[in-house]
């Protein structure tokens, strides 16, 4: 039984009205997300934080299910998942959007430095104290089985969340620290996409892998020889889009793979693609973050459920120790003089918020196997992100 | 309410929002007989809320920040904007500018 499918089910009323309120709920919190507002609301700092790591939607999310009211519960709503690897894929295609020639070729020398360092440290780190705690937890278990989950979370604690606004880092003074924080929060998410899903590969994977970037590949060239240089019709866009990203998430899903790394491919084709058709999908693809980023965080919060034992706050524990340990040293000995410029103190503590992407890469993870392994990896790496989120906001409150 | 007169001046501002519909305000530019004119690169509100919260994306933040909306600024006779402001008002709305015309009580340094 998938996560989503055992997730919910309105007690005493029948599967489709339960799968209809989860779905109501998703529209209107992507709705809101793209309102006034929304947009008014985000700038205030604290609700900028609640925002940017999808915290109102996780926790309307957990209201809902098992381990808020109850109101839903774990059975089969195997409508669910769909939206779930939908939302997957998109979020999979914002991050491939980004991987456009001229922009990596800006990335600057001190960045890739540091990325570099942070994604050694970090996935080092986080698979120590992660196969510690499993260990802790469950002695009798091989390491070889535990090691999707060590890659899994290991490629989650790459990077570090690009939202300054709670910081009150936008400060023109540190603005290039600034650029460089969101500019690496941007490459982290794609470095963790692909590190876990290569590193997490289990034998005949690969296969699984080859045939859903083959058919990303077919779909975008399908895409852009039927849509051509058109600019004008915007719902017919829209549609080739979400069409092409179904069938991609689907194939994806039937062959056994993650959907992120299809639609990873798919949005670095199209944002190198020349046309105008291609930039009206890029501009279509980041308005949407805020309203994909609402939906999946809810689907996220509504999986989440109640694991025996304490290992996974052991295993939240032991990541927020190595992002507030490690993290800033390696910030300040990749960025040297940078870190200590005026303005840039601020932002010291962005590293160590988690990345939004971490929840996703584990709700992949979920989608594909619901053990309980699965769920008290994505109990941790949600608890992890949290008291990574409001730590820098109490010593910025002290300070 | 009052017409000014065709060869009265105006301050003509338009934003072209996307890099498609920058072109044919060029080019209607031209056909009005509007050869002088400022072009700013520019930023909607959307685009810098966008870019101060990113979620999963922010590798952009890399470059500067241009996103192809761009501001026209031209001082032009009121008969050539209004030759303008028709062709421009039969575009497709995707690629329609937002335009706005002032009155031009001084104007400096304007070649006649």
């Amino acid at each position: 039984m998938n996560a989503l499918a055992s997730a919910t089910t309105l007690r005493g009323l029948p599967e489709a009205i339960a799968a209809l309120a989860v779905g109501g709920t998703a529209l209107l919190l992507a709705f809101l997300s793209l309102t006034r507002p929304a947009a008014r609301l985000s700038r205030w700092p604290l609700a900028s934080a609640l925002l940017g790591g999808g915290w109102i939607a996780l926790a309307c999310g957990v209201a809902l299910g098992p381990l808020g009211t109850g109101l839903l519960r774990r059975e089969s709503v195997a409508e669910l998942e769909p939206l779930g690897q939908m939302c997957l894929a998109w979020i999979g295609l914002l991050v491939g959007m980004q991987m456009k020639g001229t922009l990596l070729a800006a990335v600057p020398a001190p960045l890739l430095r540091w990325i570099t360092m942070d994604a050694v440290v970090s996935f080092v780190g986080a698979a120590v104290v992660t196969w510690w705690a499993l260990r802790t937890a469950a002695p009798q278990v091989d390491l070889r089985v535990m090691w999707p989950l060590l890659a899994m979370i290991g490629a989650a604690s790459i990077g570090w969340s690009g939202e300054l606004r709670s910081l009150h880092g936008l400060d023109a003074r540190a603005s290039s620290v600034a650029a460089l924080i969101q500019g690496g929060a941007g490459l982290a998410s794609a470095i963790a996409i692909v590190a876990s899903d290569l590193v997490t590969l289990k034998p005949g994977g690969s296969a699984s892998l080859i045939t859903t970037l083959a058919i990303a590949a077919a779909a975008t060239v399908a895409l852009r020889s039927t849509l051509g240089t058109e600019t004008g019709n915007q719902g017919r866009l829209t549609l080739a889009l979400l069409g092409t990203l179904a069938l991609v998430a689907g194939a994806a899903a039937l062959a056994g793979a993650s959907t992120l790394p299809g639609a990873f491919l798919l949005g670095m084709a199209i944002t190198n693609l020349r046309g105008g058709s291609m930039r009206r999908m890029e501009r279509l693809v980041a308005e949407s973050e805020p309203a994909v980023a609402a939906v999946f965080f809810l689907l996220s919060g509504i999986i989440l459920g109640r694991t025996p034992g304490w290992w996974p706050w052991m295993i939240a524990g032991g990541l927020l120790f190595v992002r507030i340990v490690a993290k800033p040293i390696v910030a300040r000995i990749a960025l040297g003089d940078a870190w200590d410029q005026p303005g840039a103190q601020r932002l010291r503590p962005a590293p160590v918020r988690q990345a939004p992407i971490a929840v996703a890469l584990a709700v992949a993870a979920l989608l594909a196997h619901d053990t309980v392994a699965e769920r008290g990896c994505l109990l941790a790496l949600v608890l992890c992100g949290l008291g990574s989120g409001v730590l820098p906001l109490l010593w910025r409150a002290r300070s | 309410m009052h017409e000014p007169g065709s060869n009265e001046l105006q301050l003509l501002v338009l934003i072209a929002r996307t890099e498609e519909s920058f072109d044919p305000v060029v080019t209607a530019l031209l056909d009005a007989g509007i050869t002088g004119a400022t072009v700013l690169e520019s930023r909607g509100i959307g685009a810098i809320i966008r870019s101060e919260m990113p979620i999963f994306a922010g590798l952009a933040a890399l470059l500067p920040q241009a996103t192809g909306s761009r501001v026209i600024l031209s001082i032009a006779t009121t008969e050539r904007i209004a030759a303008l402001m028709r062709y421009l008002d039969q575009l497709p709305r995707e690629r329609r500018p937002i335009g706005v015309t002032l009155p031009a009580r001084q104007v400096l340094g304007l070649e006649p």
